[in-house]
């Protein structure tokens, strides 16, 4: 008999950080403890910086 | 991650068909790797080393003999993660998404979008999601969908909805959806510099009476969902799609927007 093993598959991970945005302030902020890690004057540079936070390792 | 152009062992081929290329954990319950198997497909590329059961892993630069070990040289395999499927806050978007109502006494906006973009440098599809409205902060949230060896490929993503929008007697203007997103049930190509497609409902109220207008869906009727192909080959398999089709697919979200122009008007909910 063989089995067949499927190559593990993660989940989609939930980002552990959001960005909010206020007026024209884009603040990135950490999920959980609404700490603020970063303010901004663009989504694309708050994403930039929230992206930084959690690097894919390959 | 590859494998490498010299010194290709047994060993670095079944990691890498494991997906585990790092080889952590180590896969220490094995024994007898074959290379006729870690060949093709159907054969077992090794036994348990306890129950001594053939185990197969899908996937091989050549499935037809003769067999080489050399033609694993650089060869990397291939995998695209799946979409969660749970509730409250895990799922993607989450289940609050879609559900926002607003009255205010000016202009009054209340929207929703949801988009995906295929992140080359990380080797990942992103999805970002947002619901708004005019009185408070919007909040973008994401979730990364990792793959391997895809940069390659073509990613699409679709979603399947039926809303209505309903003035109900006030001046609205609507976004349902919006005029850059994608049809229902149309599959688009995913955008590798940008959240593209997305899908985007919004309600504006700029003046006029303080009647309340409306986007709403069935009760979740609306689904995202995405795929990848590479070399004819199309990402998931069939095993590892939804309901063994080849693509993921998210929950079933309930859009549910409404607006109202007036401090005065009725309260109002999704």
């Amino acid at each position: 008999m063989i089995t067949i093993k499927k190559r593990a598959l993660g989940p989609v991970r939930p980002n552990p950080y959001r960005i909010e945005k206020l007026y024209n302030v884009y603040s990135v902020v950490q999920i959980g403890t609404d700490k603020v890690m970063g303010k901004f004057n663009s989504l694309e540079e708050a994403e930039a910086f929230l992206f930084s936070l959690t690097p894919r390792i390959k | 991650m590859a494998i490498g152009q010299t010194n290709v062992s047994m060993d670095d081929i079944l990691y890498e068909k494991d997906g585990n290329p790092s080889k952590t954990p180590p896969l220490l319950n094995r024994k007898n790797i074959s290379l006729y198997g870690l060949s093709v497909d159907g054969v077992a590329d090794y036994q348990d080393a306890t129950t001594s059961a053939g185990v197969d892993i899908n996937g091989s630069p050549n499935q037809t003999a003769p067999y080489g070990m050399g033609e694993f040289r650089g060869w990397e395999s291939t995998s695209f993660d799946g979409w969660p499927l749970g509730s409250g806050l895990t799922t993607v978007p989450d289940n609050q998404w879609g559900q926002a109502a607003h009255n205010d006494p000016n202009t009054v906006q209340v929207g929703c979008n949801y988009g995906q973009f295929h992140d080359t440098n990380n080797d990942r599809i992103r999805h970002r999601w947002t619901t708004f409205t005019s009185a408070a902060a919007s909040v973008f949230s994401y979730a990364d969908q990792d793959y391997i060896g895809l940069d390659s490929a073509q990613f699409q993503a679709k979603a399947d909805y039926n809303t209505t929008a309903s003035a109900g007697g006030s001046s609205a203007s609507f976004q349902n959806p919006a005029s850059f997103s994608p049809a229902s049930g149309t599959w688009t190509n995913t955008s590798t510099s940008g959240y593209s497609p997305t899908w985007q409902w919004i309600i504006t109220i700029n003046s006029g009476n303080a009647n309340t207008a409306r986007i709403t869906s069935l009760f979740g009727d609306v689904k995202f969902y995405n795929r990848a192909t590479l070399n004819s080959v199309t990402y998931p398999s069939t095993s590892d799609g939804y309901n063994g089709n080849q693509y993921y697919r998210s929950n079933g979200f309930t859009i549910s927007l409404s607006a109202a122009r007036s401090q005065f008007a009725q309260p109002i909910g999704p």
